[in-house]
């Protein structure tokens, strides 16, 4: 619908790959003129982008980096029910389900259950990764995704101003202002495999404020066996929260928390709990300027098979924002700790103390100088210091230039840093494992190039291309000059990854829009000379050479909706796992204006699959229908 | 020849000096101001307060003018159904009464809440740019992933008997319903 614009009307401004979008800083020099826009629809007249307001909303993310943004409509279009399905629409994402409950993802490679340690995932700035092993438990995270306002997924380190563990790449995920949520939200859906429940209810807090509650259920039945591992992974939880946000003129201020407990099989008791508290205050100084602060406690409890880990987590940030001529400027300063217990009955290997209170401390400043209209330069600089490494650097440089109207190109040059983890520090079982207690932190240099922009009125189009030197990658070897027990874990590998990602829009028709993606991954690694690497390069993880993905979304009639998506995933190597294709639908009917009923279906064109490799946890994917509806009140 | 040039020079500067103010008219405004007039396609005046036939229909900005001539571009050759459109500048909200629609825009947000109370529960469509507290209009604008949209109060528009039509109800980012 909104398409029709693009039509003889010339613009300037932002411009947007496929939901991604970079405030541009030149100023309109061709734009539509009043009696054109006097012509458009409301619709249409909400569609159109102006520039001088974006950089008023600017996202953390503008940075010209690889960004893909998963927006509101995309969220209420999906047919993932819950938050890595629902990642998958990310072109810059790999995403390996792993069981019932667990997914693998990464961006950029080394996917793995053990592996897939380089991303940092952020919900309202709450960052998920847990310093155990710098992965993600995603099971941990069930947020009602009708809550969602956008995630914005970057492929590469991402710039200065994200927090640790930002290497490969950055999930941001928000949820809406609760007062943009006022009124209920019911949502229930029922499948062969999954059945879920939530219900909101957002009210108004005097005239500048709102708060809302939510509850959600599901319950979800194990996958069938996979190649070589079998166990019951039947899983289900409750999930409940609520976000208030005040503030009227200069002062906004942010209120949210979430409580969850969820339950597994295999023994009495096991499951996991959780609950987060957060807050965020923003104060605008002046038109120039504005300082936020952020607090967040986050404490959970896993426990499975004679397994049990815990973590409670405190964070404080605060960060400065203000332009003066040319420059926008960012300052800003963190420290989070962490106090974690890991108790394990199962098996030998353990934490060595069991429990240990970890910090992690950080600087920032990035200036963003606007050389002339349509170029732009970027300094940043991070220093870090975690309990398990040295003051780490972290710069990065990037330019932005903007020839014309529909084109902006980018390059960056970052490094980035994993500290290390728990486990890389302090895992031993001996007398076969002994602690590494000289593990350092694995590194990044990456250089990147991008192109976004619109190349026609009805498509757009972002390319990327990356090329990353890795060191101190993790290896095992042992102790002694000439073998032997223990061994330890290492930091002897060192190697290149390289690729180019790709995602597009195009509108064939008001009414139906296609997206495509692809992102392709070479890997080049090395032990280093006069070492070995005993765990047979488990690290690098276990990736695609390609992903491709294809999404068609239709409105068949105003209240009619049709959206289908295919995919296609590259063999897996080590250790194997055949590539696939598979695909995913959904219909939807607004039968009034609050009731919405849908069909939907996921893997489509398999009663099942195998989709990670892992050999000792890896389920099966199998095909799953399901019925839902949403009603407005 | 130097007649010519000195001719051609102030009609450069002439060009010059007449499109500034129009590029220094931003996007955002012109939307907005394109915005204003088709608003009130979708809301329904009581009986009482809708414009005479032959009266036209009151379009004001009340306080400070951030649309200038864009405005009044963007209303020209327009009509609402029998009625043509005039434009109304109001320094404050005395004469607000001729208004049917008011875009209201003080110097703070302290000044737009004071104008927005005087209006009280008048059948006056009222806009504006503060979204938060009580500086807040019926359909106030905001600024989202770089487009101009804008949230609807159709509790406040209620208790001053007008109604919105679920179509512009359907764009608006949000609704704060009537009770």
């Amino acid at each position: 619908m909104h398409m029709r614009i693009f039509q003889g009307l010339h613009f300037v401004g932002i411009i947007c790959g496929a939901g991604a979008c970079a405030p541009a800083r030149a100023e309109i020099v061709d734009q539509p003129s009043v009696e054109q826009l006097s012509q458009l629809s409301i619709e249409e007249l909400a569609q159109v982008e102006v520039t001088a307001a974006s950089k008023r909303a600017e996202p953390l993310s503008a940075a010209p980096a690889a960004v893909y943004v998963i927006t509101e409509p995309e969220i209420a279009r999906s047919p993932a029910t819950s938050l890595p399905d629902l990642l998958r629409q990310a072109p810059n994402l790999q995403t390996q389900q792993i069981d019932a409950r667990s997914y693998a993802i990464t961006a950029r490679g080394f996917n793995g259950a053990e592996t897939a340690n380089k991303l940092l995932a952020l919900i309202d700035g709450r960052s998920i990764y847990t310093p155990l092993f710098s992965g993600i438990f995603w099971e941990l995270h069930n947020p009602l995704l009708e809550d969602l306002h956008q995630i914005e997924v970057v492929s590469g380190p991402g710039g200065t101003l994200f927090g640790p563990n930002a290497v490969n790449g950055v999930v941001s995920i928000t949820t809406k202002d609760a007062r943009d949520t006022l009124g209920g939200l019911a949502r229930a859906t029922a499948g062969a495999r999954e059945r879920t429940a939530a219900v909101r209810y957002g009210f108004a807090l005097g005239d500048a404020g709102a708060m809302r509650v939510y509850a959600s259920a599901f319950e979800r039945q194990g996958l069938p066996a996979g190649a070589r591992a079998d166990f019951d992974d039947d899983f289900r939880g409750v999930q409940a929260g609520f976000r208030l946000d005040y503030g009227a003129g200069d002062d906004a201020f942010t209120l949210q928390g979430d409580v969850f407990d969820t339950d597994l099989d295999p023994m009495p008791g096991d499951g996991d709990k959780g609950h987060n508290i957060l807050a965020r205050w923003t104060k605008r100084l002046s038109d120039r300027s504005s300082v936020q602060v952020r607090a967040y406690y986050d404490s959970y409890d896993r426990r499975a098979i004679l397994v049990r880990d815990s973590l409670d987590t405190f964070d404080l940030e605060t960060q400065f924002n203000a332009t003066w001529g040319a420059h926008d400027v960012v300052l800003g300063a963190g420290v989070r700790t962490t106090k974690d217990l890991f108790d394990n009955d199962l098996n030998a290997f353990v934490l060595n103390p069991e429990s240990k209170r970890l910090w992690v401390a950080n600087f920032f400043g990035q200036d963003r100088i606007a050389l002339n209209d349509r170029l732009s330069l970027i300094l940043g600089l991070k220093a870090e210091r975690s309990s398990f490494s040295g003051i780490e650097l972290l710069p990065n440089v990037r330019l932005a230039w903007q020839p014309n109207d529909r084109t902006l190109l980018w390059s960056a040059v970052s490094r980035a840093v994993r500290t290390p983890s728990r486990i890389d520090r302090q895992l031993e079982n001996l007398p076969l494992l002994a602690q590494a207690t000289e593990f350092e932190s694995e590194k990044l240099i990456a250089f990147e190039a991008g192109y976004r922009g619109q190349p026609s009125d009805s498509t757009t189009l972002s390319v990327s291309v990356f090329y990353n030197l890795y060191d101190d990658i993790r290896t095992t070897e042992f102790t002694g000059p000439t073998g032997g027990l223990p061994i330890r874990l290492a930091n002897s590998l060192e190697g290149e990854t390289y690729g180019v990602e790709l995602w597009g829009t195009q509108q064939i028709a008001p009414w139906w829009q296609l997206r495509l993606g692809l992102a392709t991954l070479g890997k080049n690694f090395h032990v280093k000379e006069g070492h070995v690497d005993l765990a047979n390069r488990a690290s690098l993880g276990n990736d695609p050479d390609f992903k491709a993905t294809l999404r068609s979304q239709m409105d068949l009639t105003s209240r009619l909706a049709f959206d289908f998506g295919l995919r296609a995933s590259d063999d897996l190597d080590n250790p194997p796992a055949k590539g696939y294709i598979d695909a995913d639908a959904r219909l939807a009917w607004r039968a009034t204006d609050g009731i919405e009923l849908y069909v939907a279906g996921n893997n489509l064109l398999h009663d099942r699959r195998d989709e990670s490799g892992d050999p000792k946890r890896a389920q099966s994917v199998e095909r799953t229908i399901y019925a839902g509806t949403r009603v407005r009140f | 020849m130097r007649r010519l040039l000195a001719f051609s020079l102030t009609s450069a500067l002439a060009a010059a000096l007449a499109s500034a103010p129009a590029a220094a008219q931003s996007l955002e405004q012109s939307v907005k101001a394109a915005f204003l007039p088709k608003f009130a396609r979708y809301v329904t005046w009581p009986p009482t307060a809708r414009p005479s036939p032959g009266q036209p229909f009151v379009l004001c900005v009340i306080g400070s003018d951030p649309f200038g001539a864009a405005l009044d571009r963007a209303v020209a050759g327009q009509q609402l159904e029998q009625s043509a459109i005039l434009v109304r500048r109001l320094s404050s909200t005395a004469g607000a009464d001729s208004c049917h629609l008011a875009f209201v825009h003080g110097a703070s947000a302290k000044a737009t809440e004071q104008m927005l109370d005087q209006i009280g529960r008048a059948p006056v469509l009222t806009v504006t740019d503060s979204r938060y507290g009580n500086a807040r209009g019926m359909i106030h604008f905001a600024i989202n992933r770089g487009r101009v949209s804008f949230h609807v109060d159709d509790a406040m528009a209620a208790r001053s008997s007008l109604s919105i039509s679920s179509r512009l109800l359907g764009v608006a980012m949000s609704v704060r319903q009537r009770s």
